[in-house]
């Protein structure tokens, strides 16, 4: 059985793709995700939903900084569930609800630079949570729709006579190595590309990062810009990318790395099913089936999945 | 965090999850978590390895010595 081609590449796909197309497929075609919830999402969830309350509240609705903060961290704790995190890591319901106390510390809400843009029609505040999904010049395989490109950024603002996108990251180490990961992301480059696409020349990205550890927080701002030229640059190899992915696809056969991508960020979740013979038996046993719609940041089944976007005839 | 920091965020969280959490609550917990970073012991500074101390240097002794060139 073939499993139908997705309807929209984000950023994730195609980082996957890129480091290995076995992993791609296993996680966005047949849509395998790890049993159990990842720490890592959840936390980086409902961080990033705390702060676009927060910012809602002062910016749309207009309410004190204090009240707005408080709106976020009531969205945070609601948004983290009833998730038990491991004992291990840091990132607990309470020191997430600490990071953000800490994000707007650093970043006062009135006092930030940073602003968010304003609709030029309605002058209304846009600018936050900038979700995209801008067609390519490429249609699905399955249907004569144009396959999108999707993504959601958490800021569009001004700055220092700019616009910039701003995007938070929670680590658990910031340092030059955490700050020169950013120069050529392509999930940057992909954010510039949508937000020019509908008229709004942004510079560049500015990466606030939040370094989450079991006594302490940290922060670090990395601004990376993006010239014309490296967004023309980028698109021109998301074409070749997604081309790519659609022979993959074509054929039903993805290639398998086996070298580096196989280790790296702690491991790819899938190695000890292509270690194994019977791939199949440890799909089922570890592992379940739900698809991430990175618009609206929720996981759905795949019956879900495919009634929100069409296809899927399986 | 404090332990009691952490248990009442967590009591906090179950009332946000029930939809019982009042705004002096929120007002509360901002002000436990601001205490607390505030109040937090900080990360003891990790260095690569072990410090060398530095060799006992005897200058009288290496003043005699330039002066017997």
């Amino acid at each position: 059985m073939q499993y139908p081609f997705p309807p929209f590449i984000d950023s994730t796909m195609l980082a996957a793709f890129r480091s290995c197309p076995r992993k791609c497929y296993l996680s966005y075609i047949e849509h395998w995700k790890p049993k159990g919830e990842s720490v890592h999402l959840v936390a980086g969830k409902a961080f990033a939903k705390g702060i676009e309350e927060a910012r809602t509240s002062f910016y749309i609705k207009e309410k004190s900084a204090q009240e707005s903060i408080e709106d976020g961290l009531a969205a945070l704790l609601i948004s983290y569930g009833n998730f038990e995190c491991p004992p291990e890591s840091a990132k607990s319901a309470s020191r997430m609800a600490g990071a953000l106390e800490f994000y707007f510390e650093c970043y006062p809400l009135g006092m930030d630079k940073a602003t968010p843009i304003l609709n030029r029609n309605t002058g209304e505040t846009a600018g936050i949570e900038f979700s995209f999904a801008e067609p390519l010049s490429l249609n699905r395989p399955d249907t004569s729709d144009p396959l999108l490109y999707v993504g959601r950024a958490d800021l569009v603002a001004d700055f220092a006579h700019g616009i910039y996108i701003f995007d938070e990251k929670t680590t658990s180490q910031l340092g030059p190595s955490w700050a020169r990961q950013w120069e050529l992301r392509s999930q940057f480059t992909g954010y510039c590309w949508a937000a020019r696409k509908v008229g709004i020349e942004a510079s560049g990205v500015i990466v606030r990062g939040i370094s989450i550890l079991k006594t302490k927080y940290g922060n670090m701002d990395v601004l990376t810009y993006r010239s014309d030229w490296e967004v023309e640059r980028w698109e021109e190899q998301v074409y070749k990318d997604i081309l790519r992915m659609m022979r993959c696809h074509s054929e039903d056969y993805w290639d398998y790395s086996l070298d580096h991508a196989c280790i790296e960020y702690g491991g790819c979740p899938f190695a000890q099913v292509c270690k194994s013979p019977t791939p199949e038996l440890w799909l089922e046993t570890y592992f379940t089936r739900r698809v991430w719609d990175p618009l609206a940041r929720e996981e759905y089944s795949i019956e879900e999945f495919h009634k929100r976007w069409g296809g899927g005839d399986e | 965090m404090q332990p009691e920091t952490a248990a009442k965020i967590e009591l906090w969280r179950a009332k946000a999850l029930a939809g019982t959490i009042t705004k002096e609550e929120l007002r509360e917990a901002l002000a436990c978590l601001r205490f607390d970073r505030q109040n937090s012991a900080p990360a003891e500074k990790k260095t690569g390895g072990k410090k060398q101390k530095p060799a006992d240097v005897d200058s009288d002794a290496l003043l005699k010595e330039l002066d017997g060139l």
